[in-house]
């Protein structure tokens, strides 16, 4: 079990060393060069459907965020050149949508400031940044202001979605560069709900009031690197070059102007094959979510790509109904039976190929509240564990000599079919007969919502590992994400004390309580995050293995590559 | 002629409305409506969110008032009827784009995609299908007949994937992957469409070959047929001028019957090949609950197939003046 997670730590840490050490020495002979087109392909290809990709940042898809980001900016990013690997090393920027706090820069803003009278964050707006005007609505280009901050935290907040933002009383602009959002509660997610997360990117006043408003994408307006040429619904993201993009970055000490390529492209591939195929034959340049059952393949017949091997913040679990409705599941005893009676490393082999064990609630990007398993106290740590026949005592010991019966639901789609299979056969040895209960989409997600199973319900965490699941998302009474209505009064005093707290440093401990809590008391079995790959052909320069930098934000990793395009024509591309 | 057209295009309205009916109520009876998939998706979402959401959508409202609303025969909120009789479809609940414009991107894909495959199939099957009967129980039968069969075998699914995957790790190819529409680049929109129309007109191939060769046998036995024979004609003529015509109006009811199909059909293969047509539409529309979306859609392949129906009996009339419009 620690072999694993020791091995599966020093595989991620040898990858991107590995790397980094082939940019690095790739880097110190050539000099950047401006012009190409970047191809890309991202682990969230498959959700461009048209009902999902839309314009309107406060009520669309929560993946809008990611549509936007070439060309809107946000208050906060992550630090890929100070902290990442071509920086400090500190973080390696693998984790998707979260960046801890601490590896946190100012992008439109410059600077912030956390008051506490009036309770509140001051932001000094970066001054000289514009945007980038359209022809389309007749805007010109012209300086971001905190008014136009002011605009669009303010259009956030009278729509459903604001329910995240009821700790915000006022939002005013005190001068041309600075606003204040007052909080009438202490929020210890302010970072992402207003610096970096899914409804972060700004857009223009102007795109607003245009013809067709916001959700047309012709009126898009940022202040990105990129600007939005074309869009073909369920085909294509074009993104062109921004000519008076403000940010650079130093390469070798020396400073350029960003960003280095003409064009970067997002095409819909929703078929993983076809992906893979489109990567193979160098139609796409860069590939950051391929799945392990194509690496030995890909490096196979194509050995000369680049490869960088990192967790998926994406777990899966069953969920065990903890809410008293099933009287056999509200014993804790039994639930940490069905825990210990579960080979997660099997699953992971059969399921995933590799990944990490310890994932859930939080992966190991989630610094200080994250705990490895050989830190845990025995009696979280014997969860990772299998053993059938301590499993099989814990249910007599509880009552169950000969085992029950469980409903176990599932999505039809994707891995959930394998992993039912796998956790039905290993309870069958423990005497626990699983009935398999499968559900299309719809359904699944209205049981994700309503929770109205009875039973146990296999599901994950939608990509998501950010810590703020864990107080308020995930687990919170009343909040969807509670699949297991899991109920212990010392974890919802830790978790609501969390959503209020400030300062970082009781926040990360209250969550790495409420971390171990979680697993500890078992209402749900994790099955830990899937390794997946990121690919990219030798011609693409200056990328060290991040992944994103905000929340579903890969701009400031593109806007610091380029294309070697003459090795890209020896190579026949 | 004239009248029965006309009747004909009228019997639509009640069709359309049928349908409409049919669908705006079928949709809404699959468990986990849109709200649910909204919900599900955002972590931060309390369950009371839920009702707020449904009231911006209008979901909350009597499904006959939505219906009403839809249609066009209730006024909305500010007095106005603005439904499907004023030629609205309304907007996409996710993204708030007009239906018509979703559906305005797409068409064009499906429809070349449709007409390729069925000409690639018609241009397989029906020669192979004649040459098969006029050498009945000969090996060139028996190797058509078997190409019918190992195409009505394969799926198409499967057929698309490996003429994707393959070449790229043999050969390092396969088709473009940025789709190009036909009027800005004709050449490359075809290096676009053919390998997918190609997987398409193959799974026509098998049904319309085997049916073909059926019709032209039965055809062939026919008296007038061996009049020819004794008259002396050679057999291309016997084949192109006599029998062909008469052979192939069952074949035009399948192939009429196949613009139907290749909707479904267009749903996996666009998949596949990334194409972004009608077919990928109605499904994530389907799989997200897009009411509007799925309902304009089904109205319009609702009327796209009584206009196909109709023009295909129009063209029995034109091949055998016996039949009549009635």
């Amino acid at each position: 079990m620690n072999t694993l997670i020791r091995g599966m730590s020093s595989a991620l840490a040898f990858s991107v060393c590995l790397g980094s050490a082939q940019i690095t020495s790739a880097q110190n002979d050539e000099e950047p060069q401006y012009g190409g087109t970047i191809t890309q392909v991202h682990h969230r290809t498959h959700f461009t459907e048209p009902n999902l990709t839309g314009f309107r940042p406060e009520t669309t898809h929560w993946l809008e965020g990611t549509w936007a980001s070439p060309f809107a900016e946000r208050l906060l990013i992550g630090d890929i050149e100070k902290f990442g690997p071509r920086g400090s090393g500190e973080y390696p920027f693998t984790t998707i949508e979260f960046v801890p706090y601490k590896f946190l820069s100012g992008q439109l803003a410059e600077s912030w400031e956390i008051t506490s009278d009036p309770l509140g964050v001051e932001f000094k707006i970066r001054q000289g940044v514009m945007w980038a005007g359209n022809d389309h609505i007749g805007m010109e280009s012209r300086e971001f202001t905190a008014d136009d901050a002011v605009f669009h935290l303010e259009t956030y907040l009278g729509t459903p979605q604001a329910d995240e933002l009821t700790f915000i009383e006022n939002v005013s602009a005190t001068d041309k560069y600075t606003f204040f959002v007052e909080f009438n509660e202490g929020n210890s997610f302010w970072p992402f709900f207003l610096g970096y997360g899914t409804r972060a990117p700004h857009r223009a006043p102007e795109s607003y009031a245009a013809e067709g408003s916001i959700d047309d994408w012709r009126n898009q307006v940022g202040t990105g690197p990129f600007v939005l040429a074309d869009y073909v619904p369920q085909s294509q993201f074009v993104f062109e070059r921004n000519p008076n993009y403000w940010d650079t970055t130093t390469i070798d000490g020396k400073e350029y102007q960003m960003p280095f390529v003409d064009q970067v492209v997002w095409p819909m591939i929703p078929d993983a094959a076809t992906q893979i195929a489109a990567l193979r034959t160098g139609q796409v340049d860069w590939h950051t979510g391929v799945q392990k059952q194509f690496e030995a393949s890909l490096d196979s017949t194509n050995p000369d790509m680049v490869k960088f091997s990192y967790p998926l913040a994406n777990s899966k679990f069953v969920a065990l109904k903890s809410d008293g409705s099933n009287e056999i599941l509200e014993n804790r005893d039994v639930r940490r039976a069905l825990a210990i009676g579960t080979d997660n490393e099997a699953v992971i082999r059969a399921v995933f190929g590799s990944g990490e064990l310890n994932g859930f609630p939080l992966d190991s990007g989630a610094a200080g509240i994250w705990t490895a398993i050989e830190d845990m106290p025995d009696s979280t740590q014997a969860l990772f564990g299998y053993d059938p026949d301590l499993a099989k005592k814990m249910l007599a010991d509880s009552g169950y000599p000969d085992g029950f019966e469980l409903d176990l639901n599932i999505h039809t789609a994707g891995d959930y079919p394998d992993l039912a299979a796998i956790v039905a056969g290993q309870w069958e040895r423990i005497g626990v007969k699983a009935n398999i209960i499968g559900m299309e989409g719809g359904e699944a997600n209205r049981m994700r919502t309503e929770h109205d199973y009875s039973g146990a319900y296999i599901t994950d965490t939608g990509t998501s590992m950010i810590p703020f699941h864990l107080s308020i998302g995930l687990y919170g009474e009343g909040r969807t994400y509670n699949f297991a209505e899991y109920n212990n009064p010392e974890f919802n005093e830790r978790h609501l004390a969390m959503e209020k707290e400030m300062d970082i440093n009781k926040l990360t401990e209250l969550g790495r309580q409420n971390f171990l809590t979680l697993l500890d008391d078992a209402p749900y079995i994790p099955f830990g995050n899937p390794n997946q790959v990121s690919y990219t052909w030798p011609w693409i320069k200056n990328y060290y293995g991040e992944i994103e930098t905000a929340f579903v934000n890969y701009t400031p990793i593109l806007s610091r590559m380029w294309v070697d395009q003459e090795l890209k024509a020896d190579m026949g591309y | 002629m004239v009248s029965y057209v006309i009747k004909r295009l009228l019997l639509v309205l009640p069709t359309i409305f049928f349908v409409t009916l049919i669908i705006f109520i079928a949709i809404r009876l699959i468990p986990g409506n849109v709200v649910d998939i909204m919900a599900a998706n955002n972590p931060t979402t309390r369950l009371d969110t839920k009702e707020l959401i449904e009231e911006r959508l209008g979901l909350n409202l009597p499904i006959h008032i939505q219906y009403g609303h839809w249609v066009g025969i209730l006024p909305d909120d500010g007095g106005d009827f603005d439904g499907l009789l004023q030629g609205n479809f309304g907007r996409s609940l996710w993204t708030n784009q007009p239906v018509v414009e979703m559906i305005q991107t797409a068409w064009p894909v499906t429809l070349q995609l449709g007409l390729m495959g069925i000409l690639i199939g018609v241009a397989i099957a029906i020669p192979i299908g004649v040459l098969s009967a006029i050498r009945d129980n000969t090996w060139l039968d028996y190797v058509a007949r078997s190409i019918a069969i190992l195409a009505l075998a394969i799926p198409p699914f499967w057929l698309g994937t490996m003429l994707i995957v393959f070449p790229s790790i043999w050969f390092g190819i396969m088709p473009p992957i940025r789709y190009v529409y036909f009027f800005d680049n004709p050449v490359a929109n075809i290096s676009i469409m053919a390998l997918p129309a190609l997987v398409l007109g193959l799974e026509m191939t098998g049904t319309t070959m085997r049916l073909t060769r059926a019709s032209m046998l039965e055809v062939l036995k026919a008296d007038y047929i061996r009049t020819a024979w004794a008259k002396g004609l050679r057999e291309r003529t016997i084949v192109t001028r006599h029998a062909l015509k008469n052979a192939v109006i069952p074949v035009i009811t399948l192939i009429g019957g196949w613009f139907g199909v290749v909707i479904g059909g267009t749903i996996i293969i666009e998949q596949v090949f990334s194409l972004p047509g009608l077919g990928r539409l109605i499904v994530s529309s389907a799989l997200t609950r897009d009411y509007p979306v799925i309902s304009g859609l089904v109205v319009m392949f609702g009327i796209g197939m009584v206009l196909i129906n109709l023009v295909v009996d129009l063209i029995y009339t034109a091949l055998d003046p016996r039949i009549k419009p009635s």
